[in-house]
This record gives structure tokens, C-alpha cells and sequence, in this order.
């Protein structure tokens, strides 16, 4: 029996490309310029973008979520192959991200109250940023399953799922940030959050049929 | 030269990704012996050969995920180390599923690998958990003969077996995870 599964794996063996690091890179790299310039071109970047660049709204929003995001491509890479090789340091970019965060939090701490929170959570733009950021990252999630997460061999593959959707949706939130005017710490963390959220949880849902090898 | 010719493997995995038909032959060929003495180790010797058909064939569709850069050797452990966890997972289910005390199972061969896995899980779980799935699930005694053996109350056996179930199961993916 094993002669023969053998004979005929050889019989069906076709040139095959490993999966290379740079290429995922380059895919995300350039998904993220896509998701970004239609944005821009459709929404354009936020209105008060000189007030923004001045007071370094323009950079830590989209910041928060760069960083994030990279965080998460160093970490699939890690979790890619059969043999599991995380690495602390790429855990860097994620801290990085946390520490805008915690920044931006208590800088707009005394600011706060519960009325702010009713008044985030009615905000009508608050729809284009869900749509853009689950409808977006959902379309690079999709595509980079295709070009990269189907032919992976993870030691984890819900954590791998998981991350396919988080990265997608950093991506799609990075390139939404250059759009959107909302600096409230609550804003972001509940729109935003629960955009990139759905995303990761999609995936890690979709990791245990389509991941499993 | 060594005994499966593993000094060679990872000359002949380069080769067969550039789709080398002879290197991948003589790779899987060697592999197949490595593989098979691999599981001898860690399985019933009723599954083993099944395993080493199911590396073989995950060798094959995930080839593309070996790094030329590193050696063959930890990814190919890797891999079979993956697929006998995937075996042990299987097992656990099926133990607690199919091995019924009131309806003894007919598939025997699949009993006895089942068993044997178990039976080599066993030492990872508490020795008063140990003793309730030995009794219930390899001597295939019921739950009032465990209950009257063991002192315990009936729902206690049951709780007893799903708990240390659980926990062989948890100790399997603490073993994929390391």
C-alpha cells in the first residue's frame, strides 16, 4: 500500500514554489496602498487634515493600527510553517501600538464622561467606518487567504485565522484613519474595535474548516 | 551515511521542489522507514502504517511550506509530530464517544489502538482519574462496577472519566503547543 502511495505521489509531483516571507509582504504592502487610495479617492482624507497633521492626529490614529498591523504580518509569518518560531521582538510593533493607545487614553481621560460615550455610540458616520473597515478587510482577507493562508501548514491554525482577519482589518482601519475625523479614544475603541474584532473572530471561525491540514 | 540516508534529505527535498522526480522517490522511500520507526514509538503498531501514509501524503500536499533555507529534518518532525497529535485527539473522541460501557465496540482493531493510546496517556492525568478511565474504558467494565471497585459514587465515576478525558485532551494540545 505505502509502495503505492508513494509511486503515486512521485507520478504527481510538480514544480513547486516554497512560500516566501517578502511576498507576503508585498501583497499586504500593496493591499494597503489599494484600500488607501480608494479611500482617499473616494472619501478623501479628513477635512481639518492641516489641524490634524499640526496637532499629530493625522499620525498616531493610523499609527495605532500601522503598527498594529505589522505586528500581526511578523506573527503569521511566524505561525505559518509546521515549525512554530515566534519571536518576542515581534511582538514590538504591537506594544508600540498599545502605547498610543494608553497615551491617547489618558490625555483624553479628563475629557470623558458618560455623555461623550452616548454621544459615540449614536455618531451617524460611525456606519462608514463599520462598512469600510469589515467590507475592506473582509475583500483582503479573502484575497490573501487565497494567495497565502490555503497553502500554510500552522502548529496553530485558529491563531492563524484569527490573525489573517486582525491583520486585514489593521489594514483596512490604517487606510479608514487617513479619512476619518473622530479622535475620541472611545470612538475608536468601540467602532474600530469592533470592526477589527468581527474580522479576527471571522477568521479564526473560518481557520477551523479551512486551515485545519 | 546514516540509517535512513537523513544527511541526504534535505538535498533531495531542493530537488523535488524543483519537481525532481528520482530525489523525491528516494526521499520518500527513506522517509518511510524513518516515519515508521517515528511512530513505532508513540502508536499501536495497528496504526502506525496508516500514519505514515497520512505524513507521507501531508508531505505532499504542504511541501511548498519547507524553507529551503533550514534543514528538512525538524520540518519533516514537525509535520509527523503534528500528525500523530491529530491521531491522539482522534483517539481521546472516539474513547469517549464509542466506547460505550453497555455497547462494546465490534471495530477491535480500532479498540486496540485506541487503548494503546490511552493507556500511554493515562501518566499524564492524576492517579485517581487514571484508575477510573483504566477500569471503564480499557477493561470495559461499566459504571456500577467501577462505582462498587473504587468506592465512588456512580455520577462521581461519570464526572471523574469526562474530567480526566479533559484533561489527557488538554495535556495533547500542551504537547502541540510546546
Amino acid at each position: 500500500m505505502t509502495d503505492q502511495l508513494i509511486a503515486r505521489l512521485v507520478s504527481d509531483l510538480k514544480p513547486q514554489e516554497p512560500i516566501i516571507d517578502s511576498k507576503l509582504w508585498l501583497h499586504c504592502t500593496v493591499c494597503l496602498l489599494i484600500v488607501a487610495s480608494v479611500v482617499i479617492a473616494m472619501m478623501g482624507l479628513r477635512t481639518d487634515f492641516p489641524t490634524a497633521l499640526q496637532d499629530g492626529a493625522m499620525l498616531w490614529k493610523p499609527g495605532i493600527f500601522l503598527f498594529a498591523w505589522i505586528s500581526s504580518i511578523l506573527l503569521i509569518l511566524d505561525l505559518s510553517r509546521p515549525i512554530k518560531r515566534v519571536e518576542k521582538r515581534h511582538f514590538v510593533p504591537f506594544f508600540l501600538a498599545g502605547t498610543i493607545l494608553l497615551w491617547q487614553l489618558i490625555v483624553q481621560l479628563p475629557f470623558l464622561s458618560t455623555s461623550d460615550a452616548a454621544l459615540s455610540l449614536r455618531d451617524p458616520s460611525a456606519i462608514y467606518c463599520l462598512s469600510v473597515i469589515i467590507g475592506g478587510g473582509g475583500i483582503v482577507m479573502v484575497v490573501s487567504w487565497k494567495f497565502w493562508f490555503s497553502r500554510t501548514a500552522s502548529p496553530n491554525p485558529t491563531a492563524l485565522g484569527a490573525l489573517a482577519g486582525f491583520s486585514a482589518g489593521c489594514l483596512a482601519a490604517t487606510a479608514y484613519a487617513l479619512h476619518c475625523d473622530k479622535d475620541g479614544i472611545l470612538y475608536i475603541f468601540i467602532y474600530y474595535g469592533i470592526s477589527v474584532v468581527t474580522l479576527s473572530f471571522l477568521g479564526s471561525l473560518l481557520s477551523k474548516k479551512l486551515l485545519k491540514w | 551515511m546514516t540509517k535512513y540516508n537523513s544527511d541526504r534529505w534535505d538535498e533531495w527535498m531542493r530537488a523535488a521542489l524543483k519537481g525532481d522526480q528520482n530525489a523525491y522517490h528516494l526521499l520518500l522511500t527513506s522517509l518511510r522507514f524513518w516515519l515508521a520507526a517515528y511512530f513505532a514509538k508513540r502508536v499501536h503498531y495497528n496504526a502506525a502504517e496508516d500514519l505514515v501514509q497520512d505524513t507521507l501524503l501531508t508531505l505532499h500536499a504542504k511541501r511548498q511550506t519547507f524553507d529551503p533555507r533550514y534543514p528538512f529534518g525538524p520540518w519533516m518532525a514537525a509535520v509527523a509530530r503534528h500528525r500523530w497529535i491529530d491521531h491522539l485527539r482522534a483517539t481521546l473522541k472516539y474513547v469517549e464517544t464509542q466506547l460505550e460501557d453497555d455497547f462494546p465496540s465490534q471495530k477491535t482493531g480500532r479498540d486496540a489502538c485506541a487503548k494503546h493510546d490511552v493507556k500511554a496517556l493515562l501518566k499524564l492525568i492524576p492517579p485517581p482519574q487514571a484508575k477510573v478511565i483504566e477500569l471503564a474504558k480499557l477493561r470495559e467494565m461499566s459504571i456500577e462496577e467501577v462505582s462498587k471497585q473504587t468506592g465512588h459514587s456512580p455520577s462521581s465515576v461519570k464526572v471523574m472519566i469526562h474530567r480526566g478525558m479533559k484533561k489527557m485532551m488538554a495535556a495533547v494540545e500542551k504537547v502541540q503547543d510546546d
